[in-house]
């Protein structure tokens, strides 16, 4: 072998693989403090095999990362690794899409970066990402720089952070579902611990407490205990998120993104592999006027097409201004791009759909209710009305509200569609980018006339649904968002002639479904 | 279809106390199987269809979801041919032609399977001729 010397990771490194002695060892001394310092065998063979796990990952990784070599050829970045079975991995340089550098609060103590090297989906999928995992701060820096050559300008701040946005951290809902998750693997630590909870003190004087107050405040102080208790695990988390956010265009064809407290994350995002972006407004979001706004771009990951999913985010839950704003910025349109849009609504049978499914789901819920209560007890059939009274109207305003969400336009380079109830998306997706299309109908779409559109491309989701239009509005749409290359095949008549696309074809072509003599020229954009 | 229906056939045969309950599962489970059988590959076949030009490779399948999908020649990253054992018992095979889009590839099942390999071919040139490849 030719070329550059092999490089070893920081020797640094092997202090981080003690930390996976770390939970054991808390663990322990956990169990030792609640219990007053005596153990019986169950809790030894609990802690001991816990400790022995965690042992045996730290071998694990220390002997990994003694024999992590990586080089950096003129073409291309090699890493070969593995104690007992070697794997030696290559990208080449030209196929890298983006270079992350991150630190965990350890990798941070002791000055260590991980970098994240990213190639699109042409690679073999095992060497799509490459990790280094425990490079000094500068050599992280110095490799980032040779690998994802820096734009020279200056560069122009997008978005930093603003202090309101904190507003919207406690409506993303994750903090109630932290809590409970942390009392839930409480309850099971203390369960496999074979510990009483009844027997440790404050949970004791917690409870009697409860049970001293009258009925209302005993419901009312654990909601709201733990709905605050959410509220700042939200808000805790956004700051390690989010403290230090700064979205910058880095020369003219490159975003960069930069943020977190303890464990600093950087994303480089060229415009190249830009194919889009995802507004999506959760409900708790969408009443006090915030979004989340992700980017959908190649070499991101099918998984980070989620709103939730940080790695894409571009900016933390903020007002829907702000997020359309930063939106037009990063598309590099103007300001204005997004303000005022309007969006082709979907057919009345649409909202058909949507009331028939919202019904079906209560009936759904209902029946076994019904027929239990029938063969049973009469008192089911109370809670079933009871409910129902309560369902049907939940069910038909989010059967309204998901219609009154859908739709589709063109907006400049770019195909909009819009759909979802309680997170409602709005994508965004550069024209020149989709890749294919697909046409799915269910029996009851062809029976209406619908049909869901797919726009493939090759970045986030892979695909991204027109969910439920005319089909004839919906082929306009398509051979106007990518003109030529779908010309003839979607050529209305042909597609309804050479496939029965539409059954039954209507004969005198005139029915509502089949109209194709009467085109509208497209949506109106 | 046939394992369901087997192995309940068996429950009912073995187990005489549960016999009422097993008798009438399997004989909802033997019912919608049968309406499957006799519908869907009638419906289906009749649904799919295919068609390339130098342009585009365009693809209809599915029976009470029917999907039709169009990938431009240009944007074409593979084609590939496949076909399992029954398939080949009949001399079929299948065509996938994948994008880079993550959505799932451009299907033509059910192909004899020269007029497959000889699809494969001519796609796989067309998509070389053509610049572009998808991305």
């Amino acid at each position: 072998m030719t070329g550059p010397e092999w490089q070893r990771l920081d020797p640094r490194m092997l202090a981080i693989s003690l930390t996976w002695l770390v939970p054991p060892v808390c663990s322990t001394l956990l169990t030792l403090l609640i219990t007053g310092g005596s153990l019986d065998l169950a809790a030894v063979i609990t802690l001991g095999s816990i400790g022995l796990t965690f042992l045996i990952v730290a071998v694990v990784f220390g002997a990994r990362l003694l024999t992590t070599r990586f080089r950096i050829t003129g073409d291309r970045v090699e890493l070969r690794s593995g104690a007992f079975v070697r794997r030696h991995r290559a990208v080449p340089r030209e196929r890298i899409r983006s270079v992350d550098v991150t630190a965990s609060p350890f990798h941070r103590a002791l000055g260590l970066r991980v970098v994240r090297i990213s190639a699109g989906t042409h690679v073999a999928a095992e060497s799509r990402h490459l990790t280094l995992d425990g490079v000094s701060r500068d050599g992280a820096e110095r490799l980032r720089r040779l690998l994802a050559p820096d734009g020279a300008s200056a560069d122009t701040a997008l978005a930093v952070l603003r202090l309101r946005w904190l507003r919207y951290a406690p409506l993303t809902l994750w903090g109630v579902a932290g809590v409970g998750f942390v009392a839930g693997g409480f309850a099971r630590l203390l369960d496999s611990l074979r510990i009483n909870p009844a027997e440790v003190g404050f949970l004791r004087s917690a409870w009697s407490g409860l049970t001293g107050l009258p009925l209302w405040a005993a419901i009312t102080v654990p909601v709201l205990a733990v709905v605050l208790l959410g509220a700042l695990t939200s808000l805790v988390t956004f700051a390690e998120t989010w403290w230090d956010y700064r979205l910058e265009a880095a020369g003219g064809d490159a975003l960069r993104l930069r943020r977190g407290l303890f464990s600093t994350r950087s994303l480089w995002l060229e415009r190249r592999r830009l194919r889009g972006v995802q507004i999506t407004e959760p409900l708790p979001l969408r009443l006090a006027r915030g979004a989340r706004l992700n980017a959908i771009a190649v070499g991101l990951g099918a998984a980070d097409d989620r709103s939730t999913s940080a790695k894409s985010a571009l900016l933390p839950p903020a007002s829907r201004r702000e997020t359309d704003r930063v939106a037009a910025a990063v598309l590099r349109e103007e300001p204005g791009f997004l303000t005022g849009l309007r969006l082709a609504p979907a057919p009345r049978a649409a909202l058909r759909r949507r009331v028939t499914w919202g019904l079906a789901a209560v009936a759904l819920v209902e029946a076994p209710l019904v027929i239990l209560g029938v063969l049973l007890t009469e008192v089911l059939l109370h809670i079933a009305w009871i409910s129902s009274v309560v369902l049907v109207p939940v069910a038909l305003a989010a059967a309204v509200d998901a219609y009154r969400n859908l739709g589709s336009a063109l907006l400049g380079r770019y195909l909009v569609t819009r759909c979802g109830t309680y997170g409602r998306r709005t994508v965004l997706l550069d024209r020149s980018g989709i890749l294919a299309w697909s046409v799915d109908q269910s029996a009851f779409q062809r029976r209406a006339g619908l049909a869901t559109l797919v726009a493939m491309v090759g970045a986030g989701r892979g695909g991204y649904k027109i969910r439920d239009v005319s089909l004839a509005d919906g082929l306009a749409l398509v051979r106007e968002a990518t003109p030529g290359a779908f010309e003839w095949l979607l050529e209305p008549t042909q597609l309804l002639e050479s496939t029965q696309l539409l059954e039954p074809i209507p004969d005198d072509r005139s029915g509502p479904a089949g109209d194709v003599s009467s085109l509208p020229g497209g949506p109106a954009l | 279809m046939l394992p369901p229906v087997v192995v309940l056939a068996a429950l009912t045969a073995l187990i005489p106390p549960a016999r009422t309950w097993l008798g009438l599962s399997l004989a909802v489970v033997a019912v919608a199987g049968l309406a499957y059988l006799l519908a869907m590959p009638a419906w289906r076949y009749r649904v799919h269809r295919w068609e390339t030009t130098d342009d585009a490779v365009y693809a209809m399948s599915g029976w009470f979801w029917q999907r039709a999908r169009i990938a431009p020649v240009a944007r074409i990253q593979t084609v590939d041919t496949t076909s399992g054992p029954i398939q080949r018992m009949f001399g079929l095979a299948g065509l996938v032609v994948t994008t880079a889009s993550a959505a799932g590839p451009v299907r033509i099942q059910g192909l004899d399977r020269r007029v497959a390999a000889e699809l494969a071919e001519s796609l796989a040139a067309q998509a070389q001729a053509v610049p572009g490849d998808g991305q």
